[in-house]
């Protein structure tokens, strides 16, 4: 057995192979049941005893040789394979793409983070008909027939007598018919009023607040204001609380915060007038109740500094994606 | 109202800055509109609320600036002028609808000049000049808040009623304008005629001008209750009815018709009659009020001589009475009648900023409307379909509904906007079109609008969902883009019945405004809950549009929550399989799903269809349709033989319903 001429043989080969096939086949030529090692390994019986231990060892260092060689040689070349896919498949990254990217309207946004804010604190959500009957949108909130008050509401009428709710209150009066106290509702909506100009569309949101039971106080509805503008102005402006009118509050108070350009109103909100608890069936001596309510366009106005309020409803979609 | 400031401190013994003043009349909720200094004074402008009638006066507003300063009110006193003009007047009056009536008649002696300091109160007021006897009425109006009125006494009769007329009666105001006016409306007549409607304003035929002579001073409160709502039908509102509508002090009117002669006397040089008077006791208001019913309101802890002190500001007359406080309103404060009211007095006057603020510990008990999570959810769902949402107004054109062929039972609106904007929308598809017609004539080639709102019927209501697809092909960019085909839309909608864990089945119908051929009504079981469709080319051709599709999905016929039980999948392995057969074009693929599923035995778990082919090499009247087709047993794994099985059922079952054939 010459087993340098052995490894001077398989150099010569392993040179030679540089693809994956041929050091596969040079793996089994060498590394198989058959192949040059095993061979050179049954030779091993046929040596002298006492050469036997030092051949061996020769021949398992030769065998290790060649797996070495061959298999780094295979990861080399593999490597070499991989690299060349990756470099063929690259992309051009900073290719742009026009995502069709959904909006909610900004005035559905500021509802959902009013009526959000509100539900954490333990509001629940009620509804109610847009077409409203005279007794659930003005008598039954202390607005009687010809009242001065009703001035304030430009109210669209049909021929069977029945109106366009102008304020989102008839909910306080159907949730206080059908629910009996503790009550903490929140009612958002559309609102309708005749009117048209910079300030005004026939058409808006409000979102009211209300919550009726024993020893229910001005004080309660004062901490609720001043919390929730604290949370929806995240520049803690001023706030000042303004005697006013509501037939259906007493006392009525408006809301103003202090902008850029002086006071400016957000809301309006009282304790509930009794006249509204005993149309509903409430003994004003026992209950009391606060109610709260303002309008989500001009909410939207303030967060996104609009300054026409018909933009909101002119569904113009280089605006209305913007909130 | 408005007015100088100079005015106003006739009637107040102090001073106060003009910062002051003003930031104290908005938190006394006399808010200032405007406000603007000129030469030594400063203009005021208020806007009152409906509540406070008794400050459409200077007197009124110096009342309540007093009591915030704990100043003095200075009321000059006026007294009666002498009376030696020898003339007779009888007055009569409807006791309901009036407390007080006071008449003079006045004999004007000189050509009046109005003075400067009255022009210039006038002027404040927008009140415009009209002639020296009206300006006088007007100014003591500014000043009381008591409107008079003058009539030219040589143009009426010596007896004076305030009635409601008892047929209707045709008449002609001050202003020019001529009126038919019913029952309702309360007037001064003479023997004859009627002079003037109470409290509103007065006849054409009893006017004063340039060449009267004698008037007759009238000085009256009329119950608002008899005025209210009168002007407005009328299509106008006076100075008077501004007044009268919202309560006049009903033990003004001696003072504010002295305070009109004086100023007849010193201007025109006047002789005067006697005051003829008729007037009914009136209530005195009073109302009773604990100390803890005001704390328990406010949430605060008062001392009652506090309270007492501030309601004697305002002219409360008080008497403590254990524990109660007997209140007497003060008869300039027509609006104050419960306790309640009181307690607004209370906080108005100590300021809200100053009262405390408590946590509210309650928390509510009833559920949640599932109408609004559901129109949130449906929200969200379109918006992370890449849609934008829109609001729409809810009245629409008339004329569009009839063009679209909508609902022809759409509510009309008594008294629209504008004429474009007369009936209650019966569907969200106008809107979304206007919509579309907007955005598209600026250049958007891309939509995916939707809106959720109200759509209304003379029948029924309801929650409305719509949406519109349209892409416009040439702005395609390097990437491709969605398409604006059916099914792109109707994917979307299936993406959404599937997040509401429904099932819809699309059949094919026929809808005014939507293509024929390319529409669908959507069923939720047997009923029908919405429609998906293109729009109709001959709509399309009218509006000018390109091709666009819409759906509406009635929101309310979706009960939730909708609750799937899930079921744990099969372990054992399962079989495909894909299908071919030709049958006529007409059959629905979801028919023939169906009986497909039919057939196939209870371990048939889904049914796809991949691939649909019309065309060559097969004839014109057929379609080509491959199925792939999934068995799965939960108890075994499915044997080849089993599945071969119902295939072969299935091959005979289509072939008998459908005539259809295997294709090899």
């Amino acid at each position: 057995m010459d087993l340098a001429q052995e490894k001077k043989t398989f150099f010569n080969k392993f040179k030679e192979a540089n693809s994956q096939e041929s050091l596969n086949s040079l793996k089994i030529e060498y590394l198989g049941k058959k192949g040059v090692l095993s061979s050179l390994m049954s030779q091993l019986s046929n040596a002298p005893a006492e050469k036997k231990p030092k051949l061996g060892k020769s021949i398992n260092e030769f065998k290790s040789f060649v797996e070495e060689s061959i298999s780094s040689s295979l990861k080399k070349i593999e490597q070499t394979a991989l690299d060349e896919q990756l470099s063929s498949e690259a992309i051009d990254v900073s290719l742009p793409l026009r995502p069709d990217v959904g909006s909610y309207h900004p005035v559905s946004l500021i509802a959902q983070e009013i009526s959000n804010y509100f539900k954490n604190k333990g509001y629940v959500l009620r509804e109610g008909p847009e077409i409203e009957s005279e007794y659930f949108n003005f008598s039954a909130l202390n607005i009687p027939d010809n009242h001065p008050a009703r001035d304030m509401h430009d109210t669209f009428y049909f021929d069977d007598g029945n109106l366009l709710r102008t304020h989102t209150s008839p909910v306080q009066i159907r949730s206080m018919e059908l629910e009996s106290p503790p009550l903490k509702i929140l009612c958002p909506g559309k609102v309708f009023r005749c009117d048209s100009d910079q300030t005004h569309t026939p058409m808006f949101h409000q979102v009211e607040g209300l919550v009726v039971d024993k020893d229910i106080n001005f004080a309660h509805l004062k901490n609720e204001i001043l919390e929730f503008v604290e949370s929806f102005f995240k520049n803690n402006p001023k706030v000042r609380f303004r005697p006013s009118y509501f037939p259906f509050t007493e006392p009525s108070v408006e809301v103003d915060i202090f902008g850029k350009n002086g006071w400016l109103e957000i809301m309006g909100c009282g304790m509930v007038h009794p006249n509204v608890l005993k149309n509903v069936g409430l003994n004003p001596e026992v209950y009391s109740g606060f109610a709260f309510g303002m309008g989500i366009e001009r909410m939207t106005m303030l967060r996104y500094q609009i300054s026409d309020i018909r933009m909101l409803f002119e569904n113009d979609l280089r605006f209305i994606t913007k909130g | 109202m408005h007015f100088y400031k100079s005015d106003l401190f006739q009637y107040i013994s102090g001073s106060i800055s003009d910062t002051d003043l003003l930031k104290q009349l908005t938190e006394l909720g006399l808010e200032v509109d405007q406000s603007k200094k000129e030469k030594n004074d400063l203009l005021v402008k208020l806007d009152l609320t409906p509540n406070r009638g008794d400050c459409f006066s200077l007197i009124g507003i110096a009342r309540d600036v007093c009591a915030v300063n704990n100043l003095k009110l200075k009321l000059p006193k006026f007294k009666k002028q002498q009376q030696n003009l020898d003339s007779k007047k009888t007055v009569s009056i409807d006791k309901k609808a009036c407390s007080n009536y006071l008449g003079q008649i006045i004999k004007l002696n000189n050509k009046g000049i109005i003075p400067k300091y009255i022009q210039k109160t006038l002027k404040a007021a927008d009140i415009g000049q009209v002639n020296p006897i009206v300006d006088i009425t007007n100014y003591v109006m500014l000043h009381t808040g008591q409107p008079l009125h003058a009539f030219d006494n040589q143009k009426i009769g010596k007896k004076i009623h305030v009635k409601f007329p008892s047929k209707r009666t045709k008449l002609k105001l001050l202003d020019g304008a001529s009126h038919e006016i019913t029952k309702d409306y309360l007037t001064i007549s003479d023997e004859k005629k009627v002079i003037a409607l109470a409290g509103i304003m007065g006849c054409a035929n009893s006017e004063v001008d340039e060449t009267t002579q004698e008037i007759f001073l009238e000085s009256a409160c009329f119950e608002p209750s008899s005025i209210r709502g009168n002007a407005r039908k009328l299509g106008f509102q006076s100075e008077a009815s501004l007044r009268f509508e919202r309560g006049v002090d009903k033990e003004i009117q001696e003072y504010a018709i002295n305070f009109a002669g004086q100023l007849y006397a010193e201007i025109f040089g006047g002789d005067f009659s006697t005051i003829f008077k008729q007037s009914k006791n009136h209530k005195v208001k009073k109302i009773s009020i604990s100390k803890e019913f005001i704390d328990s309101r406010l949430g605060t802890e008062i001392p009652a001589t506090k309270v007492i002190k501030l309601l004697k500001a305002l002219e409360f007359k008080v008497e403590s009475k254990r524990n109660l406080m007997e209140l007497t309103c003060p008869s300039h404060r027509y609006d104050i009648e419960i306790k309640e009211d009181i307690i607004e007095e209370i906080a108005r006057i100590i300021g809200y900023d100053n009262l405390p603020s408590i946590r509210l510990k309650l928390l509510a008990s009833s559920p949640e409307d599932t109408s609004i999570e559901k129109e949130m959810l449906s929200k969200d769902i379109f918006v992370n379909a890449g849609f934008n949402e829109v609001i729409n107004y809810a009245f629409v054109d008339s004329s569009l509904i009839q063009m679209l062929g909508l609902n022809q039972d759409s509510i009309e609106l008594a008294n629209p906007i504008s004429s474009n904007q007369d009936v209650m929308r019966p569907s969200l598809v106008p809107g979304l079109l206007n919509n579309f017609e907007y955005n598209f004539n600026r250049g958007a080639q891309k939509f995916r609008i939707f809106e959720i709102g109200n759509v209304f019927t003379k029948e029924e209501n309801w929650k409305s969902l719509a949406g519109l697809l349209f892409f416009d092909e040439s702005s395609s960019d390097w990437s491709g883009s969605f398409q604006s085909s059916f099914y792109d839309l109707k994917k979307i909608i299936d993406l959404f019945f599937s997040r509401l864990n429904i099932v819809p089945v699309y059949n094919k119908a026929s809808i005014n405004h939507l293509h024929p051929g390319i529409s669908a009504e959507i069923k939720m079981k047997t009923k029908t809950i919405g429609n998906i469709g293109v729009l109709h080319p001959a709509i399309q051709k009218k509006l000018k549009l390109p091709d666009i599709v819409l759906f509406e999905i009635n929101l309310d016929s979706i009960k939730l929550p909708i609750i799937n039980s899930i079921v744990q999948p099969p372990k054992f392995p399962g079989s495909e399989r894909d299908l071919s057969f030709l049958v006529s074009s007409e059959i629905p693929a979801n028919d023939f799903i169906k009986e497909l599923k039919k057939a196939g035995g209870a371990n048939l778990r889904s049914v796809s269809v991949i691939d649909v082919y019309q065309g060559k090499g097969i004839d014109e009247s057929q379609k080509s349709m491959t199925f792939r087709l999934f068995w799965q047993a939960t108890e075994a794994t499915l044997e080849d033989k089993e599945v071969d099985q119902f295939v072969e059922n299935q091959i005979n079952h289509v072939a008998k319903i459908f005539k259809a054939k295997l294709r090899s």
